[in-house]
């Protein structure tokens, strides 16, 4: 395949893939259940009294623990009720349950995605692992021809 | 999401263990599933390249999670199939979204705090969150030591049984 042709089908295709990010965060509003995190991060006062998910980072423990949960650079510290578990600070949870005002959430289930900080660094270690491996894989097999642009099999045995 | 490194296992498993039965799939082309295998974790571009800042620059609503759905890894494995041999592009395509699948199928299993996994079929069935087993956490070391040993003895029949290699000749 020409040169030309390849990059102008990357472009379309890369357009399509600009078109489909953009279409998701349109309708992510619409296609959930719950209220977005974002619109918990910047407008809290709109969404209280529906039920959620919010994640975040617990930073205070307790009775009432609060989570740090965040929408790019925003940020916001809900306090989580009805908590029946210990939770370690650091460790990022899911809570599903109620908004109430004053910025809590009224818990009907938790889950500890990650139990501290180290379990989050775990899985940063083996997925770079991962791709490490991924790329010694690849490049044993197949080569990148800069010429003709295009990838190739080493052996075509 | 399950650890990246399980997900590779569970791929190289599952494509060597189809080897088997198809003629043409050999380490090369597991290769590539791996690489599907990678295609939801673009996802993760976000924590590099910040969608509220590409929100701004261009106007209308963005965010790289698409990355971690069905219509994501279908665009994205055709923009990778294209820059392979013309003849390769249909094994290519297909092996890369295998491995994408496992990825996406691996996470529909993990728990979410209200049994329902994230709507990954979009945009073909927008907001239907398919019921999830809650079998794993991500950062469960467990998962990792399971796909292992099972990856480690697929690879070890594929060698010995399969390739008859049973002396390591």
């Amino acid at each position: 395949m020409k040169r030309f042709r390849r990059v102008a089908l990357a472009a379309v295709l890369l357009a399509a893939l600009f078109g489909l990010c953009v279409a998701e965060a349109a309708t992510a509003a619409d296609r959930s259940p719950y209220p977005t995190g974002e619109q918990i991060v910047t407008d809290y006062e709109s969404v209280v009294g529906e039920r959620a998910i919010v994640g975040g980072t617990v930073t205070a423990t307790g009775s009432t623990p609060s989570l740090r949960t965040t929408h790019g650079p925003a940020a916001e510290i809900i306090h989580v009720r009805g908590v029946d578990q210990e939770l370690r600070r650091g460790s990022i949870v899911h809570v599903l349950g109620r908004l109430e005002p004053g910025q809590a959430v009224a818990a009907e289930r938790i889950v500890i995605v990650s139990p501290s900080a180290g379990a989050e660094t775990y899985k940063w270690a083996v997925s770079g692992l991962a791709v490490a491996g991924f790329l010694f894989l690849f490049f044993r097999y197949w080569r990148v021809d800069l010429r003709a642009f295009t990838v190739e099999v080493r052996d075509r045995g | 999401m399950a650890d990246l490194l399980s997900t590779v296992l569970v791929t190289v498993a599952l494509v060597t263990v189809v080897g088997w039965t198809v003629d043409w799939i050999g380490p090369q082309w597991v290769a590539i599933a791996v690489g599907g295998a990678m295609i939801p974790d673009l996802g993760r571009l976000s924590l590099v390249v910040d969608p509220l800042a590409v929100e701004a620059a261009v106007g209308v609503p963005f965010d790289l999670v698409a990355l971690e759905t069905l219509g994501g890894l279908l665009v994205v494995a055709a923009l990778i199939t294209v820059w392979f041999e013309r003849e390769l592009w249909q094994r290519i395509f297909g092996l890369l979204v295998v491995g994408g699948l496992v990825h996406l199928g691996l996470d529909a299993l993990r728990v979410f705090v209200d049994g329902h996994s994230t709507d990954w079929l979009f945009p073909f069935l927008p907001g239907v969150r398919p019921p999830s087993p809650n079998l794993f956490v991500s950062s469960d070391p467990r998962v990792l030591v399971v796909a292992g040993v099972g990856c480690a003895m697929v690879l070890a029949v594929d060698r010995w049984v399969v390739a008859g290699d049973v002396w390591g000749s």
